[in-house]
């Protein structure tokens, strides 16, 4: 199972066996992971699933346009490496990834 | 409870609850509480009553389940206006093509940072409409306050101007009979109240073609032109449902928080702990949520809580039963604003169709509550009617007399 790390603006973190092509954000909600709210239910309506993407790099470069718009709605300001978690499907090849959760969501 | 796996019918053992008779006009949550202990799914003359929080939860995100769509309003035999409205602009009930990108394209209102814009402008509006009763020692808070401020500002928003507001404030008020139950009876009002609102908007829209301006009308407007991603119904009809929307509700809701302060007797830690202030406003909405239910029908069959519902069937997510729900809160009749990790999601909804106007209806209540309780102590509710039957979508006072000494 690829892993999910989550680093917390409060110094903690939580590292997480991910369900491959289970979501980002549906991982941190179905395992109690906080900082991740997902109000929408991934459909790319709510941006509450805001996080910064910190490994790997070039992950922050694959929004759709829609994201891309949605991103702006964030809560707390957008950085270059700012993701919808929704939008991020775990698989093999994403193991290790590590993200981290904004101030705020809602 | 079912073994594992297996699957039952919806009705199978499901026990009725009656929300006609006089034990639920009396006491509605006394009723629920009794439900919910006998299950987490109840069947009323309105269809399936989801009663536990867990199970609500779950139907929200379940995506073969939507809001009642144009069809059910055409059945019940609504007329040519309520159906253009449903179609064009009750972003509730419009399809989920139309939806989606309606909804993503009206969030850029919605964002945090537009809706903090909006701050100044609510003090504002509340503090000119306080001033005009601070010295009386008696008000009729919800005439006086709660029922006018929430479409002052939204209009403002908008880019409406405030002298235009009482020629559509009434027919924007006859709106909230979209959501009485039954519906019917009101068809005739609302087809005058949505011409009105419809004919207003048509000539506000033309007047920002011709001149735009920095407001939420001439951005609409911009991006109708660059992206065409509304249609000129859809304008209008959205532009209708934002005067509207945030109006019985916030009204209602704003109430229920000054009562449950007031009778939780917490008005003086109110003004001696402002930071309590969210906290108290959380607690209000889980108390007293004025959204009392939604619907949703099956859009294709689908098992939720180990039953298995058709498609077609009507589902009531109860969010009042909810908000009690015992196995989400401890002591849920309490009024407590100490619960930690324990506020209710529900409220505002959850999900795609999740209340848009939750920021707003937040910095509301925030800058409403706030003014009151520095300018106001010694509060104490001397009357309040008790709203509508309690089986009405929306609940809560339509009068509230409060006395207090000025501060
Ligand atoms: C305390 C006040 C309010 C409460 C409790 C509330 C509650 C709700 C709820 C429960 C829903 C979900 C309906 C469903 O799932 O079927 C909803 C949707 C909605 N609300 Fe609110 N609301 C409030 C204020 C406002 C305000 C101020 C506005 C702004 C104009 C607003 C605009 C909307 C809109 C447009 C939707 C439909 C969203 C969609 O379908 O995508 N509401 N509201
Ligand atoms: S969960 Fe709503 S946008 Fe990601």
């Amino acid at each position: 199972m690829p892993k999910v790390t989550y680093l917390h603006a409060d110094g903690t973190e939580d590292v997480v066996d991910a369900q491959d092509g289970v979501s980002v954000m549906r991982t941190a909600v179905t395992k109690g992971v906080k900082g991740i709210v997902g109000e929408c239910g991934g459909e790319l309506m709510c941006a509450t699933c805001h996080v910064y993407v910190l490994k790997p790099v070039n992950l922050a470069s694959e929004r759709s346009e829609d994201e891309d718009e949605m991103l702006e709605f964030a809560a707390s300001p957008r950085r270059d490496n700012s993701r919808l978690s929704c939008q991020i499907i775990m698989d093999e090849p994403l193991d290790g990834l590590v993200v981290e959760t904004p101030e705020a969501q809602n | 409870m079912s073994q594992a796996g297996e699957v039952l019918t919806a009705d199978e053992g499901v026990p009725p609850v009656d929300l006609r008779g006089d034990a639920f006009a009396d006491n509605p949550r006394k009723v629920l509480a009794e439900a919910l202990a006998r299950g987490p799914v109840a069947k009323s003359k309105r269809g399936y009553e989801f009663l536990s929080y867990s199970l609500i939860s779950d139907a929200f995100l379940d995506d073969k389940l939507d809001t009642a769509g144009p069809d059910h309003y055409e059945r019940l035999g609504a007329g040519e206006s309520v159906i253009w409205f449903v179609n064009n602009g009750l972003l509730s009930t419009m399809a989920r093509t139309r939806h989606d990108p309606i909804r993503r394209l009206m969030l850029k209102a919605f964002s945090f940072r537009n809706i903090e814009a909006q701050r100044a402008e609510a003090r504002r509006t509340a503090t000119e409409m306080l001033e005009t009763w601070i010295g009386d020692g008696e008000v009729d808070i919800i005439r006086q306050l709660t029922e006018y401020y929430p479409i002052r500002v939204m209009s403002a928003m908008i880019g409406i101007p405030r002298e235009d507001i009482p020629g559509f404030a009434e027919a924007a008020h006859e709106l909230h009979l979209l959501a009485a139950v039954p519906m019917a009876p009101g068809f005739p009002r609302l087809e005058v109240a949505l011409e009105e609102l419809k004919s207003y908007v048509r000539r506000l829209v033309e007047a920002r073609r011709a001149e735009p301006q920095d407001d939420f009308v001439s951005a609409l407007l911009a991006a109708q032109e660059v992206e065409n991603k509304l249609s000129e119904d859809e304008l209008i009809g959205n532009l209708v449902n934002l005067i509207f929307a945030g109006m019985g509700t916030t009204t209602k809701q704003f109430a229920s928080a000054i009562h449950d302060i007031v009778k939780a007797g917490l008005w003086e830690e109110l003004y001696q702990h402002p930071d309590e202030l969210g906290d108290m406003i959380n607690e209000s909405l889980r108390f007293s949520p004025v959204t009392q239910f939604v619907v949703r029908i099956v859009q294709d069959d689908t098992v939720l809580g180990g039953r298995e519902y058709p498609k077609g069937t009507r589902i009531l997510l109860n969010l009042l039963a909810a908000s009690r729900d015992p196995e989400k809160f401890t002591d849920p009749d309490r009024f407590d604003i100490t619960r930690v990790n324990d506020e209710s999601r529900l409220p505002f909804g959850w999900g795609v169709h999740r209340c848009l106007g939750q920021p707003l209806a937040r910095l509301l209540i925030e800058e409403g509550l706030t003014l009151m309780s520095n300018r106001m102590t010694e509060v104490t509710v001397t009357d309040r009617d008790r709203g509508p039957h309690p089986a009405e979508m929306l609940g809560g006072s339509t009068s509230m007399t409060l006395s207090f000494s000025a501060r």
